[in-house]
């Protein structure tokens, strides 16, 4: 190579010294790899689970926990308050127009089937859902929109596909004006949403952060109509529902709903608590609320830490991973000692010929640097073999187990600059080698 | 060229101190052929290892054309090796990997040439040692008496202002070590100053002058006056 170009040149001389050595060099590059490739696997699936789902809002959207005991029992003093709402609590704080928006919603499942037929009946979920719903979580649409707030006080037989529902039942045409039946109801679809998989998904935690939104969307007005029960996850009751008719489990003691708002300014935060804090007292009159007067005010941010999605099995494998890396990076260190150690007498002649211990430096740690590029893409390698191994071992681990153009950026950045101070030091070294001791061995 | 006053070089380890160099003072000028000779470890390759700024000196004053030497830090020291010296070893000391183009180019390199005028440099100077036909050979397909040409390239390829040759034809057959010596005439015909340290009496006959070194001083103190190139050669041992 024969340019002007400092970089070219140092780029040049550790390609070749990587070829010189190719038994170290790729004993070096499967250390760095292996410990890259381990690290990466498991820090994918936690940078996905703890990664903000709607950054932009996070400060904006906010969820409630109200403490609500009939009784407290000796112990109960001071423990958290409910993180699911009840219909007559959610109803009524739906009625304050303090937020901007502000959203209802919960998961059900019935047997879909297509009046146009085509597709065989099956068993899916659905969400009932006040229309604030699609704006407050920035829900993105393919064809037509959500049901508008006159449909849903109408109680309006409408419906919004998924991306996914509107795949399986439409093949992806436009279905707008279609009607499907769910349950024992026909509904109109109103709208296709296109794809949309927060992750986590932070809106509810019944059915699992990291599962896919249901399939459908109906108006949340139509709870007592159909009478269709939660799912799955919590509803706790505290006390018995006075009768077996839907409406007396309406009106229990029962929490079961998730409701979100958004207050996009601090004094609309200050007044919202209050007005929970209002109601709580209120209530408390009545015989409810009798827990701890600690009713919480989440924001997304503070919503996705109380929920404690990263566990400690989780911090332990990280913790794991990462020692793995560090022993991988002090193989990599003793293989940089061997290297090194034999191009003394080159070192020694190049600082007779000239070359200063800083430019030395430099050229030995861009051969570093040269192998932790190609140790992270052995790692990244490595990192996608182990994902799919989760995905294969692990259910619901779909979503997760996959490398977005973050994590290989951090994967290659990660594998050069761990490498680079694994091998700082033997660089600094062989840099300290007095420019007369091995001119005469040679 | 170079002045020497009272140089002392002191090798320490845990047990035992070395004195490599006592008070030994030379001066050379510019344009000199200085051969140094002695017997082994009596300070040669010491003296021109501390003349080369390839090693400190604990006391005394060095100085290169009125320059001290002494406390420069490693850029410095770095800075005036690429650039007023060349160095010629026994051993050639020739990167395997790199061919005789690439050899040459490397002391250039640090120097900051551009690509054309260090494209010049190594051409001249491999022209000038009779290998321009053999540039892109590595230095294994070479002789021993060729491969120090590439040497005697690579030094003058910067153009010092002095050449050190550390037995330069050691390793050579007397043919082969005669054409080297010759070469070196040449160069030094040319103005530049070369000291070297041999063992061969006959080749120390054949430059200017000679400075005996024993237990790291000079054997006879007359021998630090310049002499005049016509002057017969004399070997002060």
């Amino acid at each position: 190579m024969f340019t002007d170009s400092k970089i070219a040149y140092d780029l040049q001389l550790a390609l070749n010294s990587i070829k010189k050595t190719p038994v170290l060099s790729a004993l070096m590059v499967a250390a760095v790899g292996i410990g890259i490739g381990a690290c990466m696997t498991i820090i994918t699936i936690f940078y996905l689970m703890t990664v903000n789902p709607n950054p932009d809002n996070s400060e904006q959207l906010f969820t409630y926990a109200l403490h609500n005991r009939l009784t407290v029992r000796e112990g109960q003093e001071d423990d958290e308050p409910r993180l699911l709402s009840t219909y007559r609590d959610a109803l009524y704080i739906l009625e304050s127009d303090i937020p901007t928006e502000q959203s209802i919603h919960y998961q059900s499942w019935a047997v879909y089937r297509n009046a146009a037929g085509g597709v065989n009946p099956f068993w899916d979920l659905f969400r009932l859902a006040t229309p604030g719903f699609f704006s407050l979580f920035d829900v993105p649409f393919l064809y037509g929109e959500a049901w508008s707030q006159e449909q849903e006080d109408n109680k309006a037989m409408v419906m919004v596909l998924t991306w996914d529902m509107n795949n399986k039942l439409f093949g992806g045409e436009n279905s707008v004006g279609e009607r499907i039946e769910v349950g024992d109801d026909f509904y109109e679809i109103v709208g296709v949403m296109d794809k949309f998989k927060p992750l986590p998904k932070y809106f509810e935690f019944d059915y699992g952060l990291f599962q896919e939104i249901e399939g459908a969307l109906v108006p949340f007005s139509l709870t007592p109509t159909i009478e269709l029960m939660k799912n799955s996850g919590s509803r706790s009751c505290i006390a018995t529902p006075e009768g077996d008719d839907f409406q007396s489990y309406l009106d229990a003691e029962c929490h079961w709903l998730h409701h979100w708002v958004r207050l996009p300014t601090a004094e609309k935060r200050e007044a919202f608590h209050e007005m929970l804090n209002n109601y709580s007292l209120e209530q408390r009159r009545f015989g409810r609320f009798q827990g701890p007067f600690n009713n919480r005010l989440y924001n997304l941010t503070e919503w996705l830490e109380r929920l404690e999605i990263v566990d400690g099995t989780m911090t332990m494998l990280i913790g794991v991973a990462l020692m793995f890396l560090i022993v991988c990076l002090l193989n990599t260190n003793a293989l940089l000692f061997a290297k090194f150690t034999g191009r003394s007498a080159e070192v020694s002649l190049k600082r007779a010929l000239g070359c200063s211990k800083k430019r030395l430096l430099k050229q030995h740690l861009i051969e570093i640097g040269l192998v932790g590029l190609v140790g992270g893409a052995l790692g990244l390698l490595l990192a996608l073999v182990g994902l799919a191994g989760i995905k294969i071992l692990l259910t619901n681990f779909d979503d997760l187990a996959h490398l977005n153009t973050d994590l290989v950026i951090i994967a290659i950045a990660a594998s050069i600059v761990s490498t680079l101070v694994a091998g700082l030091y033997p660089a600094w070294r062989t840099c300290q080698i007095a420019p007369a001791k091995y001119l005469k061995s040679q | 060229m170079l002045t020497m006053k009272g140089v002392s070089k002191i090798y320490r380890t845990d047990l035992i101190e070395t004195h490599a160099l006592r008070d030994f003072s030379v001066e050379i000028g510019d344009g000199d052929f200085v051969a140094v000779t002695g017997p082994s470890g009596s300070g040669k390759t010491t003296l021109l290892n501390i003349a080369g700024l390839l090693e400190s000196f604990d006391g005394g004053v060095y100085e290169l054309d009125g320059v001290d030497m002494h406390g420069l830090n490693d850029d410095d020291s770095s800075e005036i090796r690429n650039e007023q010296i060349g160095f010629i070893f026994q051993s050639f000391n020739l990167m395997p990997d790199l061919n005789l183009f690439e050899n040459v180019d490397v002391p250039l390199r640090y120097r900051g040439f551009k690509a054309a005028e260090r494209k010049r440099r190594i051409e001249e100077s491999l022209e000038r040692v009779g290998l321009s036909g053999r540039m892109k050979h590595l230095p294994s397909q070479l002789s021993g008496g060729q491969q120090q040409r590439v040497a005697i390239a690579r030094a003058l390829a910067g153009s010092p202002k002095m050449l050190l040759a550390d037995e330069p034809t050691g390793n050579l057959d007397s043919l082969m070590a005669r054409q080297v010596l010759d070469l070196l005439d040449e160069i030094n015909r040319e103005g530049t100053t070369i000291i070297m340290v041999t063992h061969d009496d006959e080749l120390a006959r054949r430059a200017k002058r000679n400075v005996h070194v024993l237990d790291g001083k000079v054997d006879d103190p007359t021998a630090y006056q310049p002499q005049q190139r016509d002057q017969p050669v004399e070997v002060i041992a």
